[in-house]
């Protein structure tokens, strides 16, 4: 072995290692970025379950359902951020569909940012029949968008 | 190697090990056929039935005429029956499995993911050529009563005939009479992907010998007439246990785990544990919190279901009355609890 092939071997060998950090790195980041994502998503049904626990079980403690739209509203702003690429494999249910059909994930994630305001308009204007249908539809958009989008 | 091509890399390892199982089971079946010798005999002879052609398309459509003129015709009895079956169309949620993603409604297609292999479900329309427009009443109470086919082939069970054989003669030929009334589709029947040994079909029949138990539902006289309603939803129509039941080898519901959840549910992924089990299993919801479940999807975390399940409340359990919704979760939560954690 010459000097020149000890010296491409190991610019080589320091390469690859290079490479296999790199690669740890962002898999590091992609478990945190599902981990994020999972929050938000498990943030905004306890916000469904207890904007349901005021509207049909009755409870009028605890937060108010103005603050639970806000946050619903906040939580809806922009869903195809929380899915960057890469983030598709790991401890994810998101189907393949959802980078492979961007622009209808991008859709269902439109009607569930609607659902939302309209829900939050809803309960501003105190009309309890227009506040169980704006729900409706926020739950129908959910729905929707897990049923093309989430494994289960 | 890119981070890329690893998910793929997984999944064909998992198909091939599931694969492996398959194979394994269906070996075992062939040796059982030694002990079930009269089974294998008979369903030779149905496999050869079925190579026959089906029936000409003339025929077939004399009969989905008498049918639909029967439906039509017959005044405000057969518009009851017809109305009978659309709900327990919705139900038996026929329309989840038996329309594709994009496809024509009841026209066939979907895939059912399995340890065996693809299946693909069949067309269901009154298509005289490809759907089941040819077939006699008596031909489709067979079908779901016995699991074969007017030509006498036996269906594999991933058509839950396990559980339709359940239902009442009378529900059944309502279902059929309604089924008379859909839009008519000409879509061929696509051919299912299994791997070569479960390509065979006469090992089926010692398969039914062994696990299948055909006969209507016969009610708990110690239950009340609630229970007993759900009960008969749940197992004979709505055929929860399909797909939240660990299966063994031979792709049998294991009987002692019903309702415990599996590994591989139709699109691949687990299903949960819905045996009332306080820590694996929804133990912790209330009947009416089950009940909410079923009508929009909602489950006490207020999460929203996905994938399949959300299928299976819109096209089936939202459009069952309040009524019959508390009756599955009534039932459906008097279930032994299993301590069994799924990954879903």
């Amino acid at each position: 072995m010459n000097k020149l092939q000890v010296i491409v071997a190991t610019l080589a060998a320091v390469g690859l290692a290079g490479a296999a950090l790199a690669e740890d790195l962002s898999q590091e980041k992609v478990e945190q970025a599902i981990k994020y994502r999972k929050n938000v998503m498990t943030t905004m049904g306890g916000e469904v379950g207890t904007a349901i626990g005021r509207l049909r079980d009755g409870f009028d403690y605890g937060p108010s359902l103005e603050a639970v739209a806000a946050g619903l509203v906040a939580n809806t702003q922009d869903i195809p951020a929380l899915f960057p690429e890469g983030t598709d494999f790991g401890d994810t249910d998101a189907t393949a569909e959802v980078w492979s059909d961007a622009q209808g994930f991008a859709d269902k994630a439109q009607q569930a940012k609607d659902a939302a305001a309209a829900f939050s308009e809803a309960v501003s204007s105190g009309d309890k029949a227009a506040i169980m249908g704006a729900f409706k539809d926020l739950g129908d958009a959910c729905k929707g968008c897990h049923e093309a989008y989430r494994k289960n | 190697m890119g981070m890329g091509s690893l998910p793929e890399a997984r999944g064909s390892c998992r198909r091939r090990h599931r694969r492996c199982g398959g194979a394994g089971a269906w070996l075992l079946l062939m040796l059982a056929s030694a002990v079930a010798a009269q089974q294998t005999a008979e369903q030779g002879a149905r496999a050869d039935q079925a190579a026959a052609p089906e029936q000409g398309s003339t025929a077939a459509s004399e009969v989905r005429d008498t049918a639909r003129g029967k439906a039509r015709g017959g005044g405000s009895a057969a518009n009851a029956t017809v109305e009978r079956g659309r709900y327990l169309f919705h139900a038996a949620l026929c329309g989840v499995c038996h329309t594709a993603k994009g496809g024509k409604p009841l026209a066939g297609g979907r895939a059912i993911e399995s340890p065996f292999g693809t299946f693909y479900t069949s067309n269901i329309t009154p298509d005289p050529d490809y759907g089941i427009g040819g077939w006699s009443d008596e031909d489709f109470v067979r079908a779901l009563s016995e699991g074969v086919s007017p030509s006498g082939t036996s269906y594999y069970p991933a058509f839950p005939y396990t559980s339709f054989t359940k239902l009442t003669r009378e529900d059944k030929l309502a279902l059929k009479a309604y089924l008379d009334t859909v839009e008519p589709v000409a879509q061929p029947n696509r051919p299912h992907e299994l791997a070569w040994f479960p390509a065979w079909r006469w090992p089926i029949g010692i398969w039914k010998a062994l696990y299948f138990h055909p006969g209507t539902f016969q009610p708990d006289p110690a239950r009340g007439d609630t229970w007993n309603r759900g009960a008969y939803l749940a197992e004979a129509a709505t055929h929860c246990a399909e797909c939240h039941s660990p299966r063994n080898v031979f792709g049998a519901v294991e009987q002692g785990a019903r309702y415990s959840g599996a590994d591989a549910g139709i699109e691949g992924g687990g299903t949960p544990n819905i045996t009332p089990d306080k820590a694996t299993g929804i133990g912790t919801w209330t009947r009416s919190m089950l009940a909410f479940y079923l009508e929009i999807g909602m489950d006490p975390s207020g999460d929203f279901a996905g994938g399949a399940m959300a299928h299976v409340i819109d096209e089936g359990t939202a459009k069952l009355t309040a009524d019959d919704r508390a009756a599955i979760a009534e039932y459906i939560l008097s279930l032994p609890p299993i301590a069994h954690q799924q990954e879903d």
